[in-house]
């Protein structure tokens, strides 16, 4: 949601000043990327419907709008992973660790976030040789240097790790708070 | 292998996301027992979703979302009402019928069961009927839409298997409508036996009818652009997702007027939220599909297979069995990125038909949505009719038997998913 701030176990943020701060930038950052996002998806739309009607009434081919739609997805999934992340949409099994003493809960918890992190951390890393590269070699229809979409991985990839330690630590810590978001309804497919 | 294989099982029972319990295991795979320069990962993740087919499922979570804000099922029961509202049990044919038409508009199972649900559920309880198998008979209402086309699913296994989205579309409507059918005709015989309550019904008219198309008939505009459109070979599947975005905004923007230009930014993000928690499992599952494949797991499994069994009717019994036990457990769209790629190659070894395979997935993780413990539909019904998922898993015998009988009868006639594309394509 627009604007939304602190979630889950921030919520004793106005203490420190260095929180406070920490909070304040998080819903700028947060509220920026909403709007990267949603800028995103309506030029995806209207570059393919720019295409449709290219071909359709101008007897005109596009060759450009198949391209940065392309690289608008990639940068809109990548960007949108973090936002699920925020809303707690990425679906997990979490029936059978509920079962379990809350010490080992809290085990599993902090097991995933660092192996969670691990994984998110080495996608960045490994980006940024793909992002040297990219610099080099030009897209084949705009002759677009492809870090345009590669970049897309550090920033998407980096802004999900964000997401992701600050919904899990409070998690692992409180495990009996899983699952009680209604945001876990809801599914794409 | 072991590794890939054994750490994905042990992140997912420990209640990782599935994206990163992907990431994660192929990872460690990797790290463990190859030599590959670790920058295969973000090229994998990067290859997994730079797809101009892929862009259709954000378009198409996009309208379906808008349709629902727009009031659409509100006015589906309504006409559904006219349609069906006459027979014994009206209020799980309504349902029913509901439900196949919302799954023509959006191609997620879990928000049309919200949506029928959100609209029936009171309804249902005021009139008396069993609010179990109500709630059991909507989650099967809302798993149509991975089969009747739009859908998800479908898009998904197309890419992944490698053939057009517009014969799998196709394909999934005889085996749609079937599902759809078979459930009014259980419903029907299940009610006309039940209490007095079944047998309150509104009579049949055709002015009602006509004010209930009429009202609903913009909604329906959105399955003739989408199948007209790729039957026509007017738009590729990515072009019809949007002309139908488009048409969906006019639609509730202008004639429905339920929602405002104000109201777009939240359902907007709501949508890039969901589709991209698609989007980016097919992306960390591509570094894991990478890494078992390059260990010849694939082709372990192909042998290990083909020295049980070379009988296709025993193949496909298999296949069946195990993917209605991983439905069961996994959602959808980590089964088919994980199950598929090792599974196609078989089946198209002993001679089936690619297409008539993906609709035998797709029918399978429809199942999937509606059993216990992990079955997304279900779980939504249960909690908006306030029952436990027990409770309602008791009545789930209904739609599941005919839900069953259909993918037999899908899985050994090739025709029923065949027939439909090779006609119109």
């Amino acid at each position: 949601m627009l604007g939304r701030t602190m979630t889950g176990g921030a919520g004793t943020a106005t203490r420190s000043p260095i929180l406070k701060a920490f909070c304040l930038g998080l819903t700028a950052l947060r509220r920026l990327v909403d709007a990267v996002a949603l800028l995103l998806l309506a030029y995806m739309a209207c570059a393919i419907l720019a295409q449709i009607v290219g071909r359709y009434f101008f007897n005109y081919s596009i060759a450009w709008s198949e391209e940065t739609a392309t690289f608008a997805q990639i940068w809109l999934t990548l960007l949108g992973a973090g936002i699920a992340m925020r809303h707690n949409q990425h679906v997990g099994v979490d029936v059978l660790v509920r079962k379990l003493p809350r010490p080992v809960q809290q085990a599993c918890g902090f097991a995933g976030l660092a192996l969670g992190a691990w994984f998110l951390a080495t996608v960045v890393v490994g980006s940024l040789s793909m992002l040297a590269i990219g610099f080099m070699i030009k897209s084949p229809a705009l002759r677009m240097p492809m870090a345009v979409p590669y970049m897309a991985l550090p920033v998407g990839f980096g802004y999900f790790l964000l997401e992701f330690v600050i919904a899990t630590i409070p998690r692992a810590l409180r495990p009996e708070t899983i699952g009680a978001t209604p945001d876990e309804t809801e599914s794409a497919a | 292998m072991i590794w890939a294989a054994g750490g994905f099982l042990v992140l997912l029972i420990s209640g990782t996301p599935i994206v990163l319990a992907l990431g994660i295991a192929a990872l460690l795979a990797i790290e463990l027992t190859t030599t590959a320069p670790i920058s295969i990962v973000a090229q994998r993740v990067y290859g997994g979703i730079s797809s101009f087919t892929l862009m259709a499922i954000p378009f198409f979570v996009v309208s379906g979302l808008l349709m629902e804000a727009g009031g659409i099922a509100r006015r589906f029961v309504t006409l559904a009402g006219a349609l069906v509202g006459w027979i014994t049990g009206s209020l799980y044919l309504v349902a029913i019928v509901t439900g196949t038409g919302l799954a023509a508009i959006s191609g997620s199972g879990s928000a049309d069961t919200a949506a029928i649900s959100a609209v029936m559920t009171p309804e249902m309880r005021k009139r008396r009927y069993d609010i179990d198998l109500a709630a059991a008979v909507i989650a099967a209402s809302g798993s149509l839409a991975s089969i009747i086309p739009p859908s998800i699913v479908m898009i998904v296994i197309a890419v992944t298997a490698n053939q057009s989205i517009g014969a799998m579309f196709l394909g999934g409507i005889v085996p749609g409508l079937m599902v759809a059918g078979s459930m009014m005709l259980g419903c029907w015989l299940y009610a006309r036996r039940g209490g007095e309550a079944y047998r309150d019904t509104e009579a049949f008219t055709g002015a009602r009818l006509w004010r209930g198309f009429v009202d609903a008939g913009p909604g329906l505009l959105v399955p003739v652009v989408i199948i007209g459109g790729i039957v026509g070979g007017i738009f590729t599947a990515t072009e019809a997702a949007c002309v139908a975005l488009f048409v969906t905004l006019i639609v509730t923007l202008f004639v429905y007027r339920e929602i405002t230009v104000a109201d777009l930014p939240r359902i907007f993000l709501k949508a890039i939220s969901l589709s991209a928690t698609v989007l980016i499992i097919i992306s960390t599952a591509s570094v894991f599909t990478w890494i078992i494949a390059t260990q010849g797991f694939p082709a372990m499994l192909k042998d290990w297979l083909t020295g049980i069994t070379d009988n296709p009717i025993l193949f496909l019994l298999i296949v069946n069995l195990l993917l209605l036990v991983v439905g069961m457990f996994m959602e959808s769209i980590s089964a088919i990125l994980i199950l598929l790629p090792i599974l196609l190659p078989m089946a198209q070894s002993y001679g089936i038909n690619p297409v008539q395979f993906g609709i035998i997935v797709a029918l399978n993780l429809s199942i999937g949505l509606i059993t216990p413990p992990y079955g997304i539909c279900l779980y939504v019904a249960s909690s908006v009719a306030g029952r436990r998922i027990e409770q309602v898993s008791r009545k789930i015998w209904l739609p599941l038997g005919c839900m069953l009988i259909v993918l037999l009868l899908v899985t050994y006639v090739p025709a029923i998913s065949l027939w439909l594309p090779s006609v119109l394509l």
